[in-house]
C-alpha cells in the first residue's frame, strides 16, 4: 500500500515537475493555459467572447450542481475539480462571439447534462462534452453558429454585444455585424474561383486572417505551457498537427488551386485550440502511448478531409467524436508490450495458450 | 547505460534516508522478553517444537519448519518459554544470553548438502521483506542452470537503509555470503547492484571487491530510480534479461539474494549461529534518535523505538517496511520479526493520508510509470467492474504492487489496492474451483501413506522371512531379476515425481508469495510417501535376491 503520494510532499523534487497535480490543480492550469488565447480572442473579437465564456462557464457549474443533486452526489468535492467549467470555457471560446443565451444554454445542457452526466459523470464520459454541445449546435443552428463577428476589436459597442448576447438582435442587424470565418469563406468560394483570385478579391473584412493567426499563436502558446508543465502529454497534439501538415501539404501540392495551404489549415482554424486543448482531454481519449499518437493522427486527418471535403467548414469537433468513438478500440489494440512479455496483447481477450 | 538496460516508467519519490545513516550501526539492547511469531516466511506456519516451562538457549530451535515452503524458528535469547500458542511463542529471558551454537562449518570444504541442510536448519529466510525461505532458493540449481547471483542491494524504497547500512558495516561478510551462495547455486560471476545514493557503501564495496575469491564480483551502480530493486526490474537493468512473465529469474539464469541475506547465510554455515536477529532501520519524524539496529527478533516494537526516542504525541502511522509498499501497523506491541527491515514512525506532516479519492480521468500518468509496462488505468477500470478475463487480458498478475501507478496518480486512487483485492479475490476462486482436486489430492495422499505402510510392514515381513529361509529355493530367479528391474524402474519414477512436485511448489510459491500452498504441499507430501514406499518395495526385493543369489549359485554348480 503506497502510502506516499506525489501532490502531498513539498520534498518531491525532481517529480513535482514530471508528475502530474491532482485532478483538480490539473484542470485549473488548462484554465490558465487557455488565457492568452481568450485574451486575444477578446483583443481581436470583442466582449462578445467574454460574455461567451463567463456565462458558458457559469451555466456549466450550475448545470453540474444540479445533476448531482439528482444524482444524490455530493456537490462541493465534484464541481471543485474544475471539470465543468473547462467544458463551460472550451465551449464558450468555440461559438461566435457574443453568442445568445438560448444558443449557448443548449450546448452546455447537451455538453454536462447528456454527454456528461447521464454517463455516469467525470471519468465515465465517452464522448467530449464540450464537442457535444458544438457539434449539436452546429448541426441544429448552422446560421447562427456561422455568425462570426468581424475583428473589430474591443471598441465596439458594448450595449449592442449585450444585446445580442440577450437575444435581442433582429436577423438582418445580425447580419450587418458579422462576417465568415476564413475557413468558411474559403470553402464556399465556389469550385470555378481558383484559390488565387479568391484571396485577391480581399474576401474577408479587414484584418480577419492577422486576427485568426494571432488567436492560434496565444493558443500554441498555452498549449506549450502545458505542455512544459506535463499537465498534457505532448503524443496527441503533435500527432494531429502533424498529420494535418502532412495530409495538408499532400492535397496543397498536388493542387494548390484548391486547396488551403499547410499555414492556413494550421493557423486560421480551430486546429491549434482543438489539438492542445480539446483532443487532449484524456478522459474521452485513447490512453496507452501507441493508441495516443494514432487517435491523434487519425484527428488530424479526419480534420482535413472533412474539411476537404465534408459539408462543414471546420471539422474539429466532428473528428474528436469519431475518435472519442474509436478510442475504446484503439485501447484493445495498443497495449505496450509488458515487462517479461514476448510481444504486446491485441484484442478483447487473451489468446487461449497463455490463460492460466 | 545503453537504453536496452532500461526497465519501463519508474519515479523519483522523496528519499528521505539521510536521517538513519547518520549514526553507526549498533546492536540494540537485550530485551528481557521476546515474543516469536510461529510465521515470519512466507508458506507454512513452523510447528512448536517447544513446551511450555522449557528452559532454551539462544539459537535453540523452538518450532519445525511444516512442508517444504516454511522455515525453522529459533529463540532469540536464553530463558524459559512462558508462553505457547497456536500463532506465537513467548520467552522470559534469563538475561544470561546463553548460546546454543552449532558446528563450525568451512562452505569452502564442506559439501554442498550438509551447506543446504545447515541453511534449512539455521531458519534463514529472505531478509529484504518477502521472508522467502533461503534454503529453497539454495536448491535452485537442482532444477535450473544459474550464471548469475546478484547481490540486490539497490533498495530504492525511501526511508529504508538497512542493507545499506549492512553494507557499510559488513561489506567483506556480505561478499562472502554472496561467495557461499553463488557456490551453492553453481553461479559463474557475481553483480552487485546498488542505487548511486549510497555512495559510502559504493566506497567500502568497491574496496572489498579484491578481497572477494574465488568467483569474479562486479560493482554495479545504477541511476536512483524507484522501483529498480524489484527483481525483474534488477536483471533488466544489469543483465537487459527480462524474466518471463509467471516465471522465476532462475529462468533466466539468475539467482537475487538481499544483502542482509547473504550475510545471515555466511553467519549461519561459518559462525554456525542460526537467524535470531537482523538489521533494521528505526525513522521517521516522531523518532528523536533515528538508526539502523541490529535487533534480536521478537523484541517488541515499542520498545526498540523508545530507546530511539519515540514521541508518541507526534506518532501519526507506523509503517514496517517502506512507505511504498510497507504496512501499516495497528500496535506498538507487535514484535520485530525476520520480515521487520525498516520501521517508520511518521507523523502527519510527514506522510499525511491520501486526499479523498476522485474519478480516474484516464490521464495516463500512471502508464508512464509502471515499471512492467502494463495499464494500470485499465485495471483499475476492470479490478472494480471484478471483469476477471479483462484483467487477465491486461496482465494482473504481472503487477509487482509497486506502487509507483498510486503515487502519481491525480485523482489519488489506491490503485494497488484494488489490485491487491482483485489478485486476492482470484486467487479465492482459483482455489474455490480447484477444491474438488484438493480433495482428491488429500485422498491420494492418504492412499500414499496407507501403501507405504502396507509396503513397509511386508518389507519388516520378508526381512523376518528371509532370515528364517535361508535354506528354501528360489521359485524363479530370472522373475525375482524382472521384479526387482521393475521396482528399480518405480522407484526411480517416483523421486522424478518427488522432484517434480517440489519444482512446481518451489516455483509457485517464489512467483506469488500470497497463493495457498496447501495442495501442492499435499502433492509433495504424496509423491514422498510414494518415493519411500517404492525404495522400501525395492530394499526389500533387493534383501530377497541377495539372499536368493547364493542359493542359486549353489543350484547351477
Amino acid at each position: 500500500m503506497s502510502m506516499m503520494h506525489a501532490s502531498s510532499h513539498a520534498d518531491t523534487g525532481l517529480a513535482s515537475r514530471t508528475t502530474p497535480p491532482d485532478t483538480a490543480r490539473l484542470m485549473r492550469w488548462v484554465l490558465l493555459a487557455m488565457l492568452p488565447g481568450i485574451g486575444v480572442m477578446t483583443w481581436h473579437f470583442g466582449i462578445g467572447v467574454l460574455t461567451n465564456i463567463i456565462f458558458s462557464g457559469l451555466l456549466g457549474m450550475g448545470l453540474e450542481a444540479l445533476m448531482l443533486r439528482l444524482r444524490k452526489r455530493s456537490i462541493r468535492p465534484v464541481l471543485s475539480d474544475h471539470s465543468a467549467l473547462l467544458s463551460g470555457v472550451l465551449l464558450g471560446v468555440s461559438l461566435p462571439p457574443a453568442s445568445p443565451w438560448w444558443l449557448i444554454g443548449v450546448g452546455m445542457i447537451a455538453a454536462v447534462v447528456i454527454a456528461k452526466h447521464l454517463y455516469g459523470g467525470l471519468g465515465h464520459n465517452p464522448f467530449n462534452p464540450a464537442m457535444v454541445g458544438y457539434a449539436l449546435l452546429l448541426v441544429s443552428f448552422p446560421t447562427q453558429m456561422t455568425l462570426w463577428s468581424p475583428p473589430t476589436g474591443m471598441g465596439e459597442d458594448v450595449f449592442a454585444t449585450l444585446r445580442q448576447f440577450m437575444g435581442m438582435m433582429s436577423a438582418t442587424e445580425l447580419d450587418a455585424l458579422s462576417g465568415a470565418t476564413p475557413l468558411d469563406a474559403f470553402k464556399h468560394k465556389g469550385e470555378a474561383l481558383m484559390a488565387s483570385e479568391f484571396w485577391a478579391a480581399n474576401p474577408l473584412p479587414p484584418g480577419t486572417l492577422l486576427a485568426w493567426q494571432h488567436v492560434a499563436l496565444a493558443w500554441l502558446a498555452g498549449g506549450i505551457l502545458l505542455l512544459y508543465k506535463r499537465i498534457i502529454s505532448w503524443h496527441i497534439p503533435l500527432a494531429m498537427l502533424g498529420s494535418m501538415l502532412a495530409l495538408a501539404t499532400l492535397l496543397y501540392a498536388g493542387d494548390p488551386s484548391h486547396h488551403g495551404s499547410p499555414a492556413f489549415h494550421l493557423f486560421t482554424s480551430g486546429a491549434m485550440l482543438g489539438a492542445f486543448f480539446i483532443a487532449t482531454d484524456p478522459v474521452s481519449a485513447a490512453t496507452s502511448r501507441k493508441g495516443k499518437l494514432i487517435y491523434g493522427a487519425a484527428i488530424g486527418l479526419l480534420v482535413i478531409l472533412l474539411r476537404t471535403y465534408g459539408a462543414y467548414p471546420d471539422a474539429v469537433a466532428f473528428s474528436v467524436l469519431l475518435m472519442n468513438l474509436a478510442a475504446p478500440l484503439l485501447d484493445y489494440y495498443s497495449d505496450p508490450r509488458p515487462l517479461g512479455h514476448s510481444a504486446p496483447t491485441r484484442g478483447y481477450q487473451l489468446p487461449p495458450e497463455d490463460r492460466s | 547505460m545503453a537504453r536496452a538496460f532500461e526497465f519501463p516508467g519508474g519515479i523519483h519519490p522523496p528519499e528521505r534516508k539521510t536521517s538513519s545513516t547518520s549514526v553507526p550501526l549498533s546492536a540494540a539492547s537485550l530485551p528481557s522478553r521476546v515474543v516469536l511469531p510461529l510465521k515470519q516466511h512466507s508458506g507454512n506456519a513452523a510447528l512448536a517444537c517447544v513446551e511450555p516451562g522449557q528452559y532454551v538457549r539462544t539459537g535453540e530451535c523452538i518450532a519445525r519448519r511444516d512442508g517444504m515452503i516454511s522455515a525453522d524458528v529459533h529463540a532469540s535469547i536464553s530463558g524459559h518459554v512462558s508462553e505457547l500458542t497456536d500463532t506465537q511463542i513467548t520467552i522470559e529471558g534469563d538475561g544470561c544470553d546463553e548460546w546454543l551454537l552449532m558446528p563450525v562449518l568451512d562452505w569452502r570444504t564442506t559439501d554442498s548438502r550438509i551447506l543446504r541442510e545447515r541453511l534449512d536448519e539455521s531458519g534463514v529466510v529472505g531478509l529484504g521483506g518477502a521472508g522467502f525461505p533461503t534454503h529453497i532458493k539454495a536448491r535452485v540449481r537442482e532444477r535450473h542452470a544459474l550464471d548469475t547471483l546478484i547481490v540486490n542491494a539497490a533498495e530504492c524504497e525511501p526511508y529504508i537503509t538497512a542493507d545499506d547500512m549492512t553494507l557499510r558495516t559488513f561489506a567483506l561478510d556480505v561478499l562472502e555470503g554472496a561467495q557461499l551462495m553463488a557456490h551453492l547455486a553453481g553461479a559463474k560471476r557475481i553483480l552487485i547492484g546498488i542505487e548511486d545514493n549510497k555512495p559510502e557503501a559504493i566506497a567500502i564495496l568497491s574496496q572489498a571487491l579484491s578481497h572477494s575469491i574465488p568467483l569474479p564480483v562486479e560493482l554495479k551502480v545504477i541511476a536512483t530510480r524507484y522501483p529498480s530493486g524489484g527483481e525483474r526490474q534488477l536483471i533488466k537493468k544489469l543483465l537487459d534479461r527480462e524474466v518471463p512473465s509467471g516465471g522465476l529469474p532462475a529462468d533466466v539464469g539468475v539467482l537475487c539474494h538481499n544483502p542482509g541475506t547473504l550475510l545471515a547465510a555466511l553467519q549461519a554455515v561459518r559462525d554456525g549461529t542460526p537467524l535470531v536477529s537482523r538489521i533494521l532501520t528505526l525513522t521517521g519524524e516522531a523518532l528523536a534518535r533515528p538508526a539502523n539496529v541490529i535487533a534480536r527478533l521478537g523484541t517488541s516494537i515499542g520498545a526498540l523505538l523508545q530507546t530511539a526516542g519515540l514521541e508518541e504525541k507526534r506518532l501519526f502511522r507506523l509503517i514496517q517496511g517502506g512507505p511504498m509498499m510497507g504496512a501499516i501497523l495497528e500496535s506498538l506491541e507487535l514484535p520485530v520479526t525476520k520480515a521487520t527491515n525498516c520501521l517508520i514512525a511518521a507523523t502527519q506532516e510527514e506522510l499525511p493520508p491520501s486526499p479523498p479519492e476522485q474519478p480516474c480521468i484516464r490521464c495516463g500518468a500512471c502508464e508512464e510509470v509502471c515499471p512492467a509496462a502494463l495499464l494500470p488505468q485499465q485495471l483499475h477500470w476492470y479490478a472494480r467492474a471484478e471483469q476477471d478475463e479483462r484483467l487477465s487480458r491486461y496482465h494482473l498478475f504481472d503487477c509487482i504492487e509497486c506502487g509507483a501507478c498510486s503515487y502519481v496518480c491525480p485523482s489519488h486512487i489506491p490503485l494497488v489496492e484494488d489490485y491487491r483485492n482483485a489478485k486476492q479475490r482470484i486467487r479465492y476462486q482459483r482455489l474455490e474451483t480447484a477444491k474438488a482436486e484438493h480433495a482428491r489430492h488429500r485422498f491420494e495422499f492418504r492412499q500414499a501413506r496407507l501403501a507405504r505402510e502396507e509396503a513397509e510392514k511386508q518389507a519388516r515381513r520378508e526381512a523376518r522371512r528371509n532370515a528364517g529361509r535361508r535354506a528354501t529355493p528360489a521359485s524363479s530367479p530370472a522373475a525375482g531379476q524382472a521384479d526387482l528391474q521393475g521396482l528399480r524402474i518405480a522407484q526411480v519414477a517416483a523421486k522424478a515425481a518427488v522432484k517434480k512436485a517440489e519444482k512446481a511448489l518451489a516455483r509457485t510459491a517464489q512467483q506469488d508469495p500470497h497463493q495457498d500452498l496447501s495442495d501442492l504441499e499435499t502433492q509433495v507430501a504424496t509423491a514422498r510417501e510414494n518415493l519411500e514406499a517404492a525404495e522400501a518395495r525395492l530394499a526389500s526385493a533387493r534383501a530377497e535376491t541377495a539372499s536368493d543369489t547364493p542359493q542359486t549359485d549353489k543350484g547351477a554348480s
